[in-house]
């Protein structure tokens, strides 16, 4: 299959809706207009003070809507770093008590770990998947935002999986399925002040999102696609030992507000890139800082390519791993999410997470939390609709 | 391609491997405890167990034999001691599986425990079996992937048993994998799909049946069987969960069966337990299976370690294209005592002067001042001397019986001068005057903490400051200073990295702090009691009640921080134990040193001596520190 044949087999979500500033006003104002609508906004409970940024802002786009809210509390375990921080989680929680009645909020706590001491395996994925089972937990609503500033990327991998996996089983009727919508409070700056505490010693596929990549039986190459940000050298390292790829193609985020950010990241990893892994320069591919859509084409486009040239080897095994904001790993999930069904391709991501965060700033955190640009990304329902 | 990878990479890896590792496994052999056997392979990480596993594995077996009169001499005659390889065929074959946490996610499932038993025999036998044929292509260096390799195997196996249902044996070898294959994919699809799998039928298996019915006599290639012996190798199998790896262990112990099967896992002690299958099965070792330590392998037998160090950097800098071919040779161990002339002659001054002052009072050390005084020459050893007369000298002013105050002859100065005394002395000296103390292979050894990647970790940084001399034109050679310099910016990393790499920081951290600064406080008085130093604690028994028994479950939950920092300590090598025995005649203690990296951080020895008796609050006390 050349080029041109492999570029142009049907993307899912091509064209995409991604919105944000006066965009997203318009959207919400528009689409909530209508009475017959009925919205569930599921959302962490966390310490992040961008929290309640995108409920704040639907609320004022949208007074009127018709909203339950899903609250899930992850219990990140009595030694967490982050604990230290729970007088912020009760402020964020105050907060969001003033926003809606307490008739419309459910919380529904989720542990992320099971066992104790080194025997200790993350579960928070599998049981927030399990917060959804069949059409009728999602029947009742028109319309599903699944905010995820405040959730860890370990728990909204597994639940956006889920809730599209469910649409896209459970609702063949196009007309009856809900419109998901993924939503982001992004702010490079409070990402930098945020740094992680203790990564995982012991790497594994968030539920859903194996891709078979594991599988013995499964010997062909395996092609790795990091998506690059700052400060993850280590989270690179480690994934990097896990997964043993045989074939390194890093993402950086250019075009970017800061022009120099991919050089500053390329930087960073010089030495790991050339000295240690000998990764071919032109395996380095640059995506848009701000467009999940666009990560999500090229990481498709990329996998396909692969799997085309590796045929004669019966394909190859691809892992994407995101070290990037939370808008971008969303592209990554849905390259995962549409490889995932295609035939003979074994597509998995592979994340490092961390055991708990650290605030290195407080106070320039507060004083930034009203520069984060809200993003929504559009997955499925009426615009997708044939 | 990945073949002609695998064996290039093979082929690396074998010229960089030391043989010496292979003793260990030679001593066990002669007390015919290897073949047939079960034996328990533990370390810590970066103590090279997989690398021990991997030379049995095919790739680097073969290239030894076709090699064994050339490059790999020396390894070819461990392995035909071992009776791995002899001088017409290779007859044991390495059949390594991986133990990855999708074992673990089973127990996840919303089945009852027996079903997940049963599923984890299911995985476990297929990828057993899907190893074993990669591992007969692989010898016959083909691909699994190459279906021709795979129709060439005859599995000609009777099922008499009946074992394998929903199989028809004999078969070939490509039938065997897909029926392995299709029952693991069933098990990591019901591990991996968002959607529920009520109508999957996975095959459950009751026991561990591969290891009994895998033998090399039911294995054909063209005709002819391919090996005597396999040897089943499972890694990592601390990422099993406790269930399964209680049900793996009860298997293979009580089946007593003839297979050789190894398992490695990363060496866990935690805090009053022992790695927990030792503790559950401790009656049965040396009856039904056998445990190698290889910590403890290598702190029995430093010389041998010295030397597989010595020869796995020289590989490694044999392979540099910058024409630094070697390692050792090129870490000066002598240091130059003319570049601290001016540090030698101000500590001997000082040195000399302190003396003077505390003795003024009384004529009991004239003959040793006198004896100090002989010589004028500025030299290490003798500012070395004399500091330890100045120790000397404190610890007896220090003393309150009373004395008559004859002077001290000088042999009752030389005489207690000993190696504990001179190093804490030459502590003290590079210490205050900034004189290096940490260079030469010796101490680079030392600092590795008989862990391989670790020493690893510290001589790539000094490679790469040869490097830089040979590239700007310099000499080679690494002058003390520069190791020192070096081996510091490494520690430095290794401490700023540590909040990112290990779990509870903001309690391990503070903790190792605390300890490294007590035994800082303690090493460095100026009577240096624990000569040369201290870096290790162990607890006093009377208190450890108060952390540990369930009937102050109260008080427990107190030292809970305590008992997460030490464990964390030691699940991530920065405290290591070590039994000693003290007191009375049989008193064992338990001590905890620091890690030899963390010694250097806090300029402390590095040897295993000196330790003090810490009470719980103590330590506490740290832990908890904001």
């Amino acid at each position: 299959m050349g080029d041109k044949e492999i570029n142009s087999k049907e993307l899912r979500w091509d064209p995409y809706l991604l919105l944000s500033g006066e965009r997203l006003k318009q959207l919400w104002q528009e689409h909530f207009l209508s009475q017959n609508k009925k919205a569930l906004f599921i959302m962490g409970k966390g310490f992040d003070v961008r929290m309640n940024l995108g409920l704040e802002r639907l609320l004022k786009d949208a007074p009127n809507i018709d909203i339950e809210l899903l609250v899930i509390n992850f219990n990140e375990g009595t030694n967490s770093p982050s604990k230290k921080y729970e007088d912020l989680v009760a402020e964020n929680e105050k907060a969001l008590a003033g926003l809606v009645q307490s008739s419309k909020l459910n919380n529904v706590s989720i542990n992320l770990w099971e066992g104790s001491g080194k025997k200790k395996r993350r579960i928070g994925d599998r049981k927030v998947a399990e917060l959804f089972q069949g059409r009728d937990s999602i029947i009742a609503y028109s319309d599903i935002i699944i905010d995820i500033s405040a959730l860890p990327r370990g728990i909204y991998f597994s639940l956006i999986g889920k809730l599209l996996k469910v649409i896209d089983f459970y609702f063949d009727d196009n007309i009856k399925s809900p419109n998901l919508f993924v939503l982001t409070a992004e702010n490079a700056d409070i990402d930098a002040n945020i740094s992680e505490l203790g990564i995982d010693e012991d790497l594994h596929f968030p539920h859903g999102f194996g891709g078979g990549v594991d599988l013995e039986s499964l010997d062909i190459p395996t092609v790795w696609l990091p998506l690059l940000g700052e400060n993850k050298s280590l989270h690179f390292e480690k994934a990097n030992q896990h997964i043993r790829p045989d074939e390194i193609c890093p993402l950086l985020p250019f075009p970017s507000k800061n022009p120099r950010r991919s050089d500053d990241i390329f930087k960073d990893h010089h030495g790991l890139f050339f000295d240690v892994l000998r990764i071919e320069s032109q395996n380095i591919m640059y995506v848009p800082e701000q467009n999940p859509f666009e990560v999500y084409r090229k990481i498709v486009f990329t996998i396909r390519n692969y799997q085309d040239s590796l045929s004669v080897l019966k394909g190859c095994k691809a892992v994407i791993s995101t070290f990037s904001s939370k808008l971008l790993s969303i592209g990554a999930l849905l390259a995962a999410y549409e490889c995932k069904d295609e035939v003979d391709s074994h597509v998995g991501i592979l994340n490092v997470d961390s055991q708990g965060y650290e605030i290195i700033d407080l106070n320039r955190v507060n004083q930034l939390r009203d520069k984060s640009e809200l993003f929504v990304i559009w997955l499925s329902g009426k615009p997708y609709h044939r | 391609m990945r073949a002609s990878e695998k064996i290039e990479s093979d082929a690396n890896f074998l010229r960089l491997y030391s043989p010496e590792a292979l003793d260990l496994l030679v001593d066990q052999h002669l007390k015919e405890e290897l073949w047939g056997k079960v034996v328990f392979i533990r370390s810590s990480p970066g103590s090279g167990k997989t690398s021990l596993l991997r030379v049995f594995e095919p790739g680097p077996l073969n290239i030894v034999y076709n090699q064994r009169s050339q490059d790999h001499k020396e390894l070819y005659s461990v392995l035909n001691k071992l009776e791995v390889i002899s001088n017409d065929r290779v007859d044991t074959i390495g059949i390594t599986v991986r133990c990855n946490r999708n074992y673990e996610i089973l127990e996840d499932l919303d089945i009852k425990d027996i079903q997940k038993i049963r599923l984890f025999y299911s995985l476990l036998n297929a990828r057993i079996i899907l190893a074993t044929l990669s591992s007969l292509l692989e010898f016959k260096s083909t691909e699994l992937s190459d279906q021709g390799g795979l129709a060439g195997i005859y599995f000609d196996y009777n099922n008499d048993h009946n074992f394998l249902k929903s199989l028809e044996t004999p078969c070939t070898g490509q039938v065997l994998f897909e029926w392995a294959s299709n029952i693991e994919k069933l098990v990591y699809d019901a591990l991996d799909s968002f959607l529920p799998l009520e109508d999957a039928k996975i095959e459950g298996h009751d026991e561990l049946y591969s290891l009994t019915i895998l033998r090399p006599e039911y294995f054909k290639i063209d005709g002819s069987q391919v090996c005597n012996r396999f040897l089943f190798m499972v890694d990592d199998a601390h990422k099993l969960s406790i269930q399964q790896r209680d049900s793996l262990f009860s298997y293979v112990t009580e089946q007593r069966g003839d297979f050789s099967i190894w398992i490695s896992e990363r060496l866990e002690a935690e805090l009053f337990s022992e790695n927990f299958t030792t503790a559950n099965f401790a009656s049965y070792i040396d009856r039904d299976y056998f445990e190698i330590n290889l910590e403890r392998f290598w702190g029995d037998h430093t010389a041998k370690f010295k030397k597989v160090l010595s020869r796995i950097a020289t590989k490694r800098a044999d392979l540099s294209t910058e024409d630094v071919n070697s390692f050792q040779e090129y870490l000066d161990s002598e240091l130059n005592e003319s570049t601290y002339k001016q540090e030698i002659e101000l500590s001997i001054k000082q040195s000399l002067d302190k003396i003077m002052r505390l003795t003024s009072y009384s004529p009991r050390f004239d003959n040793w001042i006198d004896y100090l005084n002989k010589q004028s020459i500025i030299s290490l050893e003798r500012a070395i001397v004399i500091k330890e007369a100045e120790i000397l000298v404190t610890r007896s002013i220090g003393k309150q019986q009373l004395t008559f105050e004859f002077p001290l002859i000088q042999e009752e100065l030389t005489d207690k001068m000993d190696s504990a005394l001179e190093n804490a002395a030459k502590l003290f000296i590079s210490k205050d005057y900034k004189i290096p103390y940490y260079y030469g292979f010796q101490d680079l050894i030392n600092i590795s903490s008989n862990n391989i990647e670790q020493f690893l970790g510290f001589a790539a940084n000094l490679f790469e400051g040869m490097l830089s001399n040979k590239i700007s034109g310099h000499k080679v050679l690494l002058e003390p200073e520069r190791q020192e310099f070096l081996i510091k910016d490494v520690i430095q990393k290794k401490w700023r990295e540590l909040p990112t790499l290990i779990p509870e920081s903001k309690t391990v951290v503070p903790f190792l702090e605390g300890l490294g600064s007590y035994f800082q406080n303690i090493t460095y008085k100026s009577t240096a009691s624990y000569a040369p130093g201290i870096n290790g604690f162990a607890f006093k028994t009377t208190s450890l009640k108060l952390i540990n028994d369930d009937f102050y479950s109260e008080v427990n939950e107190l030292y809970t921080p305590l008992r997460d920092a030490i464990n964390v300590c030691l699940a991530f090598n920065l405290l290591e134990t070590k039994e000693v025995a003290q007191g009375k005649k049989g008193n064992m203690w338990k001590v905890y040193y620091l890690n030899r990296w963390l010694c250097v951080k806090y300029n402390l020895p590095l040897s295993y001596g000196g330790w003090n008796k810490l009470s719980p609050d103590q330590l506490l006390k740290w832990a908890i520190k904001k």
